[in-house]
């Protein structure tokens, strides 16, 4: 396909007074692409006008060079995807869940429960097609989401927070999944409100805040915004006094504090050699555990916006 | 665990042609049958006709001519012919136990069709597939419908063959058109009902709300329709009762209306508020489907 995955031109959305998502211009090649912003931003909007779900109030979409609105149902078969919320299942076995939808898009009962067999070999949950979707957890079902996506083979997979609930097992075979998906010359949307879940499989990234893009770019451009800010790191282990010292005399920390004799905090610049270093005295001995914060979304909204976007 | 995406080839087989409503059907009839409540009901509405059909048995058995019997007892006691079995009799049973089950069977399945589909982001997996409000809604209804003919119209049914079977040759002339009769008026009344329960769970959406609607609306509305009557000295008021409107659709498609007294709503208004309720009804769901809005 020649045409861009995605484009969307000044897209729009409003509902009645709140604002869903505005002015969104951008053109998507093929390929994985992070979708990220907090809860609210827009996400799942987009999501909605790019699958036909909801009408736009003003711009328009286009899905490899065809227009999409709800009705669009040629390029509905074109497009796997996965809703964010968990959602109500119709059938309680996983298998009759999955042939329904595939029937929904077309199949004989026949053909509908093959090809939910391939949908659930390929995310490797063969195993689990009798199952009870009651029975399953959070993270199994966000699966089940996801192989409802893949139904249809579709070149294009939209998927709306996959990784929510989801053990880390299970996150690794869906983000490998995303990355052999794209890797056949699909295009990925994926969605999350965590940077770190998706900078595994992609290096392009999307930044939404109250309904508008806010940067769209690399990673790596991103990651020189976040690498500009100061960043913690907790460490836990005995006599951590001479570690602080050294710290300090290595320059490598712009602050510390002890939260008990056990605990110490750390403010750096430079967050990769202090993990080095910190990794080093957790060979020696000298630490028991190691926490970073987990503000990486944060920090780029603060810079992007300010704290006014807090 | 077997992770199957390097071998991984596109799906190129046949599609099926079928309409996408068919699924939809299908899946809410499968959803009806596991409801345990639904079984029940349907079981005991067939087990009511059941019992109607061995009645008819031992009476016949017992005393070849019960009929003529009952009609003279009947005319002694009332001065009417109200104990006669032809075409009338079915409309008595629509007092007796369709109404009661309609609505208990309605109540019971109907309330969460939509409702959980709208509580719990389903239709976004349902409507991101090709198919349209108006399928989905068919497939809903059908199915719902469908449930609600076997608990009404297939006790009458059965009862019906018993009354042909267990009666002599002259009587197939006075009940032939039962089965068309009162399969015309109970899709009516029994589209009417599944229409108006999604609609209503599309404006509460939630299950409770639903319920006590409904209740008010088809048990207080009708003692409001006999009061109205009374006041007003107007038939016409009691077409706000329907169960009222029912009775006389019912009767009027056995051609028995003019045996069944003056004190009821005109037949023409009785099938104006059945079809326009539906009509209503039908307009809101796909209003409802239509503003996805409401999804988010």
């Amino acid at each position: 396909m020649n045409s861009a995955a995605i484009r969307c031109e000044n897209l729009s959305r409003w509902y009645g007074e709140v604002q869903g998502l505005a002015g969104l211009t951008i053109t998507l090649q093929q390929g994985v692409i992070g979708l990220l912003g907090p809860n609210g931003s827009g996400k799942s909007t987009l999501m909605r006008l790019l699958t036909g779900q909801i009408h736009a109030s003003r711009g328009w979409v286009e899905i490899f060079g065809q227009r999409m609105f709800p009705g669009q149902h040629q390029l509905f078969r074109q497009i796997g995807y996965a809703p964010g919320e968990d959602v109500h299942f119709e059938t309680s076995i996983a298998l009759d869940y999955l042939s329904l939808l595939a029937a929904l898009g077309g199949d004989g009962p026949g053909a509908a429960k093959k090809r939910a067999e391939r949908a659930l070999e390929k995310l490797g949950m063969e195993d689990k097609r009798q199952v009870q979707l009651q029975a399953m957890s959070k993270g199994m079902r966000q699966r089940i989401k996801v192989a409802q996506a893949l139904l249809f083979e579709p070149p294009l997979l939209l998927l709306d927070e996959p990784l929510n609930g989801m053990d880390p097992i299970s996150r690794r075979h869906t983000l490998d999944f995303v990355k052999a998906w794209a890797a056949q010359g699909n295009t990925v949307l994926l969605a999350s409100h965590v940077l770190h879940e998706v900078e595994g499989v992609t290096d392009h990234m999307l930044l939404l805040h109250h309904g508008r893009l806010l940067a769209e770019g690399r990673l790596h451009e991103i990651r020189e915004l976040i690498d500009s800010k100061p960043r913690q790191a907790t460490v836990y282990g005995k006599e951590l006094r001479p570690l602080a010292a050294q710290l300090l005399a290595e320059e490598l920390v712009i602050g510390l504090s002890f939260v008990g004799e056990d605990c110490l905090q750390l403010d750096t610049q430079n967050l990769p050699a202090l993990l080095a270093r910190l990794q080093q005295a957790g060979a020696e001995g000298q630490l028991h555990s190691l926490e970073t914060d987990d503000r990486e979304l944060e920090i780029i909204y603060d810079l992007l916006v300010g704290e006014a976007a807090r | 665990m077997a992770f199957r995406a390097a071998e991984y080839e596109r799906y190129h087989g046949p599609r099926a042609k079928r309409p996408t409503w068919v699924p939809i059907a299908a899946a809410t009839l499968r959803r009806g049958w596991a409801s345990k409540w639904v079984r029940r009901l349907s079981f005991l509405s067939l087990l009511m006709g059941f019992t109607i059909v061995v009645i008819l048995y031992i009476a016949n058995e017992v005393v070849p001519d019960w009929r003529t019997v009952v009609e003279g007892v009947g005319e002694r006691v009332s001065k009417e012919d109200n104990f006669r079995i032809d075409a009338r009799f079915y409309t008595h049973l629509l007092g007796m136990f369709v109404n009661p089950f309609l609505l208990i069977l309605s109540l019971v399945f109907g309330h969460d069709l939509i409702a959980s589909d709208l509580r719990t982001n389903a239709m976004e997996a349902y409507f991101s597939r090709p198919i349209t409000p108006f399928s989905y809604l068919l497939g809903r209804t059908l199915a719902f419908v469908g449930f609600l003919m076997l608990a009404t119209f297939g006790p009458i049914l059965m009862i019906w063959l018993g009354d042909l079977i267990f009666s002599s040759e002259g009587h197939i002339e006075v009940i032939r058109h039962v089965p068309l009769a009162m399969f015309s008026a109970l899709l009516l009344s029994c589209t009417t009902v599944a229409l108006m329960v999604q609609a209503i769970t599309m404006l509460t959406r939630s299950a409770v709300w639903t319920n006590l609607v409904f209740l008010v609306l088809f048990v207080m509305v009708q003692g409001m329709g006999v009061m109205l009557w009374g006041i007003t000295d107007n038939t016409s008021m009691l077409a706000i009762s329907y169960f009222q409107d029912t009775y006389v659709v019912c009767a009027a498609t056995l051609g028995e209306l003019e045996n069944i007294g003056n004190q009821h709503v005109p037949a023409p208004l009785a099938f104006g508020v059945l079809i326009g309720l539906a009509v209503v009804s039908f307009g809101i769901l796909l209003r409802g489907l239509k503003r996805r809005s409401l999804l988010a």
